[in-house]
């Protein structure tokens, strides 16, 4: 038992050696220093395994000092002044230390239960003993927090002017009070053959939270001191700690517990990441339903080519592709039952109200930008996610003119679903106006309406060019582009920037055509020069 | 036709994995690469394909005479994992891929004479793609190359994933069009090598290095084989 537990201590000690290296290596200035051959220098790697563990020992000394002031002590030094109330103080620095680090600290969440990479690692990789990988990562974890926490409670203590002994008590009862936590969470997982979720863990802290804080801030601390160092409840409570820390030892079940907590994509980071990634795309996966091979129909046979891949590709994705804009329609609709019932009801308001819609001509960039522009990103999403994933691994699909080609059928196509949008935007404008007999005239109305036009083909060139020049994902499916990531967040800004300018629509029209033609000419030119390099899978 | 490596170097950070392999492969050849895992083989393909450049050296083309950049339509590639887009059946991938990359000389065939090629028969020829087996993929990947012709075709440890019929019919394919192609493949089945391979080249230490051609039939080839791998074992 011992040497499977120093043996699970040595690899413990390497993982994070590894870590901290592998992070190292990311520094930008300093990570030619730590070449990709120290992972195997095992003598080097010793001694950085003993820094590694002398700096978690550290953090975790430091933590607890940093921990007792800042979330124990901070909020009633705060509140009541230590000089002038110090016994309120300390009762209430004891209570939230109580409901935090007693409750919140010992019932939130279990050590035991909790998946890792070690756990994983040692028993279901290694064929480890899981009783001994227990004892070496909660259990030393335990004595952990009993050795680091003791010192810095004595210093409070000390501090507001108690007995050292009475920072000893508080720490041995803590130590028992979490032996006792990890034996109600054993039992409970016994019953119910599973962990608690999450949501049990976000209610004990807001519950904890509640009870540390309210009754400190309100001035009425409870009287903790008379509870934590009454001898009787110190003698239950460290029995009863002795007690659970014995049961602890001899459970028979570790093995299972670790077999059904620790699954691959809870316990290793990439794999979570690779599940969190599936799920960004799980909105544009295929559904079998989508997948009707005989949905293509005769229709699209004609069609040669690039037109005939990507009609197909829009064809097999209409559900995903027309749910959004059918969402958006619906609205549109819904705004224009109630707009022109409000004009028919209430012409007198809402003839002035329809006769100021020019001035709100630039709050539509901001909307066009949510609606167009997320459309067209989803489009993006599900091209790269069901089509160019396999066939960019094709030299012929990176070919320059191919590439110009798809993006051209494709802008089409993404500028009909998002006209379509627009059009319905604009039907709405002419209804509100015709039914509130609002007095706009064609200088006005025409050049509004336009801009929305106009709007819609900018924000389908926008997330179709970013896309073809930048090619933000990965095979894993995560975003891995920083320019892609700024470029959205300035164009983001700029939108919501337009919201200050006052210009008559006339103006603001040839300013968004401007900008339209503009950024169609600079797309078409960079995806003809820098997409057939850019264009591909990472 | 001449495919030229001269001097290609790749590294991934720290590690180079090609260290200047230089060779010259010649039309109507297969070639077979071998190497133990991690040499470098499908880094070596990959970088050919344009899936990645070389960090550094050259790639050529040499037709007759002239020498001209390797483009990427030189090149089909065939990966160990095969890639289709599955949102296709396959005939519609046939369909689009004749269209867009179809030789004149091929003009006559339809989609299905292509998909008789390679025995994908009539139910699975309406079938999505995502549905199709490892091997059906494969053969659909192979398919792309008899059909654009590339001049150059590549392909990572094929065949394995085939049923004895299918790899026997794709082996009789490999060798009817060997005439017109430089075909570099990476296997770790010597016997594959020995029967399909015209030449044999070794990966190792991230050069390229030619097994002596007059021993590819004996029942020397895999002794020396293993031996020089195991040489390179010796050097690490």
């Amino acid at each position: 038992m011992i040497k499977t537990v120093l043996q699970v201590f040595r690899v413990q000690s390497a993982m994070s050696c590894n870590r901290f290296l592998f992070w190292l290596k990311k520094l930008p200035l300093i990570r030619r220093l730590f070449p990709d051959r120290l992972y195997a220098a095992s003598t080097a790697k010793q001694r950085l395994m003993a820094v590694v563990e002398v700096l978690k020992l550290l953090y975790a000394f430091c933590g607890k000092f940093v921990y007792l002031f800042l979330f124990c002590a901070g909020p009633s030094i705060l509140f009541f002044q230590l000089e002038e109330e110090g016994a309120l103080t300390w009762a209430g620095m004891l209570h939230s230390l109580f409901f935090l680090s007693f409750f919140a600290g010992c019932f939130a969440a279990s050590e035991i239960l909790s998946p890792t990479l070690i756990k994983y690692t040692c028993v279901r990789q290694m064929g480890m003993s899981a009783r001994a990988c227990v004892a070496a990562t909660a259990g030393r974890s335990q004595v952990l927090t009993l050795v680091t926490f003791t010192p810095a409670l004595i210093v409070v203590a000390v501090i507001f002017g108690q007995s050292w002994w009475q920072g000893v008590v508080l720490s041995l009862e803590l130590a028992a009070c979490r032996c006792l936590a990890e034996r109600f969470h054993l039992w409970l997982f016994a019953r119910r053959g599973k962990a608690l979720g999450n949501w049990y863990v976000i209610g004990v802290i807001i519950l904890a939270l509640a009870a540390a804080y309210v009754p400190v801030f309100a001035g009425f601390p409870l009287e903790m001191d008379r509870f934590l160092f009454n001898g009787a409840v110190a003698v239950v409570l460290l029995l009863g700690g002795v007690w659970a820390a014995v049961s602890l030892i001899r459970y028979p079940r570790y093995r299972e517990i670790i077999v059904k907590t620790c699954r691959p994509e809870t316990v290793s980071f990439s794999a979570a990441k690779q599940s969190a990634a599936k799920a960004a795309f799980r909105d544009v996966e295929m559904k079998d339903s989508d997948l009707a091979a005989d949905s293509a129909g005769e229709k699209l046979r004609r069609l040669k080519g690039y037109e005939y891949l990507n009609a197909v590709f829009f064809r097999r994705h209409r559900r995903l592709l027309n749910k959004p804009v059918k969402y958006v329609l619906l609205a549109v609709a819904a705004a224009a039952a109630v707009g022109t019932a409000a004009c028919l009801i209430f012409p007198q308001m809402a003839r002035p109200l329809v006769e100021e819609l020019p001035a709100v001509l630039p709050v539509c960039v901001f909307l066009m930008y949510l609606i167009c522009n997320t459309l067209g990103q989803r489009i993006c999403k599900a091209m790269f996610y069901n089509c160019d994933i396999s066939l960019l691994r094709f030299g012929w699909y990176r070919q320059r003119k191919v590439v110009l080609r798809n993006f051209t059928i494709r802008l089409l196509r993404v500028c009909a679903v998002n006209l379509l949008v627009a059009l319905s935007l604009c039907a709405l404008v002419v209804l509100l106006v015709i039914a509130s007999g609002a007095r706009l005239g064609p200088l006005e109305l025409i050049p509004f309406l336009l801009c929305l036009l106009f709007l819609a083909v900018f924000f389908s060139v926008h997330p179709l060019f970013l896309y073809y020049v930048f090619q933000p994902y990965t095979t894993q499916l995560s975003v891995k582009n920083p320019f892609f990531v700024a470029l959205n967040w300035v164009v983001y800004m700029v939108c919501y920037l337009c919201i200050q300018i006052r210009q008559p629509p006339a103006y603001f029209a040839l300013i968004v055509l401007s900008a339209t033609v503009a950024y169609c000419a600079v797309a078409l030119v960079l995806v003809w020069k820098r997409a057939p390099k850019t264009f591909r899978v990472k | 036709m001449r495919l030229i490596l001269d001097s290609i170097e790749k590294h991934f950070g720290d590690k180079q994995v090609l260290k200047g392999a230089s060779f010259t492969f010649e039309q109507g050849r297969i070639y077979g690469l071998l190497g133990r895992n991690g040499a470098g083989k499908t880094t070596l393909m990959n970088c050919l394909a344009g899936e990645y450049p070389p960090d550094g050296g050259l790639f050529s083309v040499e037709r007759g005479g002239a020498a001209g950049p390797l483009e990427e339509g030189d090149v089909g590639y065939v990966l160990s994992t095969p890639v289709v887009p599955e949102f296709l059946t396959g005939w519609e991938f046939v369909k689009f891929f004749t269209e867009i990359a179809g030789t004149p000389r091929d003009a006559g065939r339809t989609p299905d004479d292509w998909l008789d090629l390679v025995g994908i028969d009539g139910e699975d020829r309406g079938r999505l793609m995502k549905d199709y087996s490892h091997g059906m993929k494969n053969k659909m990947q192979m398919l792309c190359f008899l059909i654009a012709r590339p001049p150059i075709i590549l392909l990572d440890e094929p065949l394995t994933s085939f049923d004895v019929v299918a790899a026997k019919e794709m082996k009789d394919l490999l060798l009817d069009m060997k005439k017109d192609h430089i075909i570099l493949f990476s296997t770790h089945i010597l016997q594959l090598a020995a029967d399909l391979c015209d030449e044999i080249v070794l990966l190792h230490h991230g050069v390229l290095e030619e097994v002596d051609n007059a021993i590819i039939h004996t029942t020397a080839f895999e002794e020396r084989v293993v031996a020089l791998l195991k040489e390179e074992e010796s050097h690490d």
